[in-house]
């Protein structure tokens, strides 16, 4: 058991470490996105990185940003957080926009940043 | 006349809703849920007019010829190559300014470290 979760913790970190810890265009986009924009994440990754303090503390700050997130789901019996189906995600997306256009059409000044 | 008036009435149709369309910037991280990124672009290009902005780790996962074909794809590395002097566009500016929304799917613990960390 301890020996699979050594594994499995390597090959995971194999993959963060992959991705490079230099600036890349997806962050790059992301620190220039006006955000008046809708902006969605849809998190992926195990459990123990969700459950961790330094996780929570980052996801209040992206809630702060107004950044909406759309929970992963325990798989694999809670090791992992999967990212939802696109069935989901879309179907949040399309619910945000909806009501974004409305209030542009009700000629409201405000701009909708909340949790759909 | 009639015949003639209703093909230009049907393609103005047609061009008001091609505008109408939402512009959506789509994004994934290196994550193993990436393997289902396809199947978000695919859902997203049935509704709206979608960029999509992958990093090399994530080009782990995702075989780039399986995403819909009315999908513009863009890399890191092409971030720089339009840029030469003052001036020059900016692919992440351009970018920024195209979408009127950005969907991360999936999203890393890394990016999302990065993303906090540097604003």
């Amino acid at each position: 058991m301890l020996l699979f979760s050594a594994s499995f913790a390597f090959i995971h970190g194999r993959h963060e470490i992959a991705g490079g810890l230099c600036d890349d265009l997806l962050t790059t986009i992301v620190r220039a996105w006006d955000y008046r924009k809708p902006l969605f994440v849809a998190p992926s990754m195990s459990t123990c990185i969700w459950r961790n303090s330094f996780t929570e503390e980052h996801l209040g700050e992206i809630d702060g940003l107004g950044i909406m997130l759309i929970p992963p789901v325990p798989v694999n019996g809670d090791l992992e957080r999967a990212m939802v189906e696109p069935a989901t995600i879309i179907s949040r997306v399309k619910a945000s926009y909806k009501k974004q256009k409305m209030e542009q059409k009700e000629g409201s000044s405000s701009t909708s940043s909340g949790q759909v | 006349m009639d015949s003639s008036g209703a093909r230009r009435a049907d393609l103005r149709a047609k061009a008001k809703a091609m505008a109408e369309k939402p512009r959506v910037l789509l994004a994934a991280c290196g994550s193993v849920c990436a393997v289902k990124f396809g199947n978000v672009c695919r859902s997203f290009a049935e509704w709206a007019v979608v960029k999509v902005v992958l990093i090399k780790s994530a080009l782990r996962f995702i075989d780039e010829q399986t995403l819909p074909q009315d999908v513009t794809v863009y890399r890191d590395e092409k971030d720089w190559r339009t840029w030469k002097k003052l001036g020059d566009p900016m692919l992440h500016i351009e970018l920024c300014n195209w979408a009127e929304i950005m969907v991360i799917a999936p999203l890393s613990a890394n990016t999302l470290s990065k993303v906090i960390n540097q604003t």
